[in-house]
């Protein structure tokens, strides 16, 4: 943050003691809001409450936070999952940000900063938590486990993928079979787990099995895991800057809405739950165990003459940050086969940035990621021999026009071109696998991922989601939803719109062509429907004037 | 003015796209024109698509299928084809950087410096890695839809030049009179090798590179600014060399004044352009092909690197765990860390894919057997011996006129030539002007 403008006089705020002292100059006030380090050697001290949500249903929660020092940006949210009744888990890429649908952050009953669509947003960000971290961190803080490891064909007794935990072969634990979902649990093998056990005692089915900590069925309420988010996921321009609560004399909220808690009819659209995945035929609701829900929030406080001396010389602060602004819309997959040209807003406004995905109507809480995922073009993988001409990846053809000038001189198609302008619309790498990615190359595992239960007997049978189609035999059945879970789940694209320019009056057009989309099950030309979820990282600014906080886009 | 996403097409590409060493068109040229922008190097980024084929025909049989016997080189994917990386001055054609060997280069700095993780994510979208060597087969190589799309690649050409933060200026004036990009591709018989020992089943794989372009954003050069004559920049230079003995000595004249660090890697010089060995092995030196695991390898006793015939930078012996226990495989520690601080000082080692499960003394040429490269865990052996000059100043050592040495004590008694690629990293300056550019190494 910095002042906005020469400081008029301190008049008015904070009385008396408020003043800047003669003895000190402006320069010598350290920035206490910036995130960073402070040049000079001074006392912080950390005061954390525990905040209970003032409105809390399953639907919506509002905290108010108390007007007192420096909020920390990563102060943070708790939540929990009341017990379900078959075995469930959160979805592996959003973790409990699936929880959230909308986070609306009010200063003085001001909108400043909102994210609609959160858990479809956080499907995106969580491209860029590394593997690392996923393993040994996120699935115990956000339920998040998209980490891939190697799994190795040790675990295969004979050629005919007969499978026996630990068995040590010639080739053992060199070579692998495919990549798995690694989080710290060694693959399982289940005898007979689908029923399949025909061919007599040796034939056993691998599976990766959830974490124990990451199971929603348990014996006992007090079992249930919780899970956190901070207040920086939540509101993206926190990890750059603190809100210096003690200069505010308005009420603070931040605001939730939940994603749909879904039903235990069938499983549809409508009726699945957005919270947690499970592969039952009947939905599962996931309700809110409301009790757990508190914030917890850390305030800074530096030396009581610094604070004043800051806000005195600081009585008008500016600061820009971004802000995600969604537009989305509904297409069907067989129109995705032309070329599409898509207004998606951004007139008159400083976008630095768009990410967009293709999200499947068909996905729900029966697939792995639930429904935040971004689809991938098709592909024919099985049809004929090497030779046939429908043996393909389909392509993504992509472009962006602002100011009459396409970003890219020539339309983007080439899969990893995609990959290659996310990392430079955000600075790193997104960590994700090629065939997680843009369904090229089969390098995913063909085993399950199996959600257990704490049933005190052993964990009963774990219900399993398909990793990938490697195993199936016909095109049409390889990328079913039912069939495949990984996959070109994870094809977002993004681009940086680099010309410094602020966007004309006709806004931002997508121009975009998918060959062909993954078929339906149900016949050669079906395709499911598709919700573009497109975000323009708008560049906005906030002012707090004494003690008074506006915001507006640059 | 704002930047531009540049998309250039090779300047030499044959009348179907398709580029291969096998059909003769073994170097790719592209030519980022003179023009008064600035290129930002590290968003530039080699683009195609990658096939492997048996045979030039059409035919069912004339494509890599599952169950081919053929490899590539998990940890390099897309690298394993780039023998050489030239870049010169367009206008004057004068070389700005060259790194032969420059897959060889990649198979230490992949693992070295990307963890596991990386290779398996992030890498294997853009460079087609994959540290295992049947998953790098089956995610690659056995590929259904070879034919028709191929693997799509887009992967950043690590070198000097291009991985500076300074901004490459290209106008004629006050630059390097635009890029000429050479990329110079690898023998078949490097690329690919046979899992069994052989090579006999795969004598007639091949690769094609198809819808080849090279990808940059270029920043608006200001009107009026000066960006100077002059831009360092880090540099590799490579060496090639083979020792046959016990003592091995290896002296070079460098020529370069400020040299960061150096690190080599071996390969039996049989094993080079023999489709019967993976020739991106990086394992220790190997004496004898039989028996397993370390039985035939030349332990390497000791350790000495020179600078003008005197120890230095470490002014003492490195002698190895293997000088008194030669049965021991575990790696010597102190020979490790150097290598690695050869690629980047240790203590700026971030991520690594190094652990000891692939750097355990283990032979990657046996007779009669399986590749043990092929199946050694986490993307294969990762062997080398390297010494970091300078990881506090980062201006680096003069041996501008004092030699480069390197004394290795080994088990190398028998007649086995082992070839010993040297990378050294250093600091050079760009100076350009109307007439031309010059490096100051």
């Amino acid at each position: 943050m910095q002042a906005a403008s020469p400081s008029p006089s301190p008049a008015g705020s904070g009385g008396p003691s408020a003043q800047m002292s003669p003895a000190v100059q402006q320069s010598q006030i350290p920035d206490l809001l910036n995130i960073g380090a402070i040049p000079t050697d001074q006392t912080m001290d950390v005061e954390t409450s525990v905040l209970e949500p003032v409105v809390h249903s399953d639907s919506f929660c509002r905290f108010v936070l108390q007007n007192k020092g420096i909020l920390h940006s990563h102060s943070k949210i708790v939540f929990a999952l009341n017990m379900v009744t078959a075995q469930a888990t959160l979805p592996l890429s959003t973790g409990i940000y699936g929880l959230i649908q909308n986070a609306t952050l009010k200063i003085g009953g001001k909108t400043i900063t909102e994210i609609d669509d959160f858990g479809d947003y956080m499907s995106y960000k969580s491209l860029f938590t590394n593997n690392e971290a996923m393993k040994e961190r996120e699935q115990y803080t956000t339920g998040r486990q998209m980490s891939y490891g190697v799994n190795y064909k040790n675990r295969e007794k004979n050629d005919a993928a007969n499978y026996q935990y630990g068995f040590s072969g010639v080739d053992a634990n060199v070579l692998g079979e495919g990549l798995t979902i690694e989080n710290n649990y060694d693959q399982c093998v289940s005898t007979d787990m689908d029923n399949s056990n025909t061919t007599g005692p040796n034939k056993v089915d691998p599976f990766q099995p959830t974490p124990f900590y990451l199971q929603l069925s348990k014996e006992s309420t007090d079992d249930l895991p919780t899970w956190q988010m901070s207040l920086a996921d939540l509101f993206p321009f926190l990890r750059t800057n603190q809100l210096p609560l003690y200069m505010m004399k308005e009420e603070v909220s931040l605001e939730l809405t939940f994603s749909q808690a879904g039903t235990d009819a069938a499983v549809s659209k409508t009726t699945s739950s957005h919270r947690v995945i499970a592969n039952t035929t009947n939905g599962l609701p996931a309700s809110i165990l409301t009790a757990e829900t508190r914030m917890i929030a850390d305030y800074i406080y530096y030396p009581q003459e610094m604070m004043e001396q800051y806000a005195a010389a600081n009585q008008s602060l500016q600061f820009t940050f971004p802000e995600y602004r969604l537009s989305k819309f509904s297409i069907t997959g067989a129109n995705m086969a032309t070329q599409q040209i898509r207004n998606v807003g951004g007139a008159g406004r400083v976008v630095s940035k768009v990410f967009f995905g293709f999200q499947s109507q068909d996905r729900n809480q029966t697939s792995l990621l639930n429904k935040y995922g971004a689809e991938a073009p098709g592909r024919d993988y099985k049809t004929g021999t090497t030779t046939d001409a429908g043996r393909k990846n389909f392509e993504a053809t992509i472009n962006v026009k602002y100011n009459d000038n396409f970003v890219y001189p020539i339309d983007v198609s080439n899969s990893a071109r995609h990959f290659h302008n996310i990392s430079q619309a955000e600075a790193i790498v997104p960590f994700v696998s090629r065939e997680v990615y843009g369904r090229e190359g089969e390098s995913v595992s063909g085993n399950k991922y199996g959600v257990n239960v704490e049933d005190g007997v052993g964990g009963g049978t774990p219900l399993g989601f398909p990793m990938s189609g490697k195993n199936q035999t016909t095109a049409l059945a390889q990328d079913l939803t039912a069939n495949s879970n990984l996959p070109g789940q994870m094809m977002w694209f993004a681009s940086r719109l680099n010309k410094g320019e602020r966007v004309n009056s006709r806004g931002i057009e997508l121009y975009f062509k998918f060959g062909q989309m993954p078929l339906k099950s149900t016949g050669p030309d079906t395709f499911a429907d598709y919700v573009q979820r497109c975000w323009l990282e708008q560049i906005k600014v906030a002012e707090l004037s004494n003690g008074v906080m506006t915001s507006y886009f640059a | 003015m704002s930047n531009v996403n540049l998309e250039i097409t090779p300047a030499n590409v044959a009348s179907d796209g398709i580029i291969s060493y096998k059909s003769g068109n073994p170097v790719i040229q592209f030519i980022i024109g003179e023009q008064q922008r600035l290129l930002l190097g590290q968003t530039i980024r080699l683009v195609g698509k990658f096939r492997a084929r048996k045979g030039a025909g059409d035919t069912a049989g004339d494509y890599v299928v599952e169950g081919d016997k053929c490899h590539i080189d998990g940890r390099l994917g897309i690298y394993n084809v780039i023998d050489q990386l030239v870049v010169k001055s367009q206008s004057t054609h004068q070389t700005i950087e060259h790194i032969r060997h420059y897959n060889r280069f990649c198979s230490s700095f992949v693992p070295v410096l990307n963890a596991l993780e990386d290779q398996t994510g992030h890498l294997s979208e853009s460079a087609l890695t994959m540290p295992n060597s049947s998953l790098a087969k089956e995610s690659v190589l056995d590929i259904p839809s070879q034919r028709q799309t191929g693997n799509a690649f887009c992967a950043h050409l690590p070198c000097g030049l291009f991985n500076g933060a300074n901004k490459i200026p290209l106008s004629q004036d006050t630059g390097v009179g635009g890029l000429l990009v050479e990329i110079h591709l690898a023998p078949d018989e490097n690329v690919f090798y046979e899992s069994d020992g052989t090579g006999a089943n795969i004598s007639n794989t091949f690769y094609e590179l198809f819808d080849v372009s090279l990808v940059a954003e270029a920043a608006p050069m200001p009107e009026g600014m000066s960006v100077g004559n002059t831009m360092e920049y880090n540099s590799i230079s490579s060496y090639y060399t083979s020792v046959n003995s016990t003592n091995s000595v290896l002296n070079f004249n460098l020529g370069l004044s400020r040299v960061l660090g150096v690190f080599a890697n071996f390969i039996s010089a049989t094993a080079i352009n023999n489709l019967s060995h993976n020739g991106m092995a990086t394992g220790p030196i190997v004496k004898n092909t039989t028996g397993v695991g370390q039985a035939g390898i030349a332990n390497i006793d000791q350790v000495v690197f020179t600078k003008g015939g005197v120890r230095f930078p470490l002014e003492y012996n490195v002698d190895t765990t293997q000088k008194d226990q030669a049965t021991n495989s575990v790696p010597d520690g102190q020979v490790l860390r150097n290598f690695l601080s050869g690629l980047r000082p240790f203590s700026k080692l971030g991520k690594s894919g190094i652990s000891l499960n692939n750097t355990f003394l283990s032979k990657h040429e046996q007779t009669n057997a399986v590749d043990a490269n092929y199946i050694t865990a986490e993307g294969g052996s990762v062997y080398g011996v390297g010494v970091s000059y300078d990881g506090i100043s980062g201006d680096g050592v003069d041996f501008s006129r004092q030699n480069f040495g390197l004394q290795m004590t080994s088990g190398l008694d028998t007649d086995r030539p082992t070839a010993v690629y040297v990378f050294v990293h250093s600091k050079q300056t760009l100076v350009f002007n109307a007439s031309g550019v010059q490096v100051m190494s």
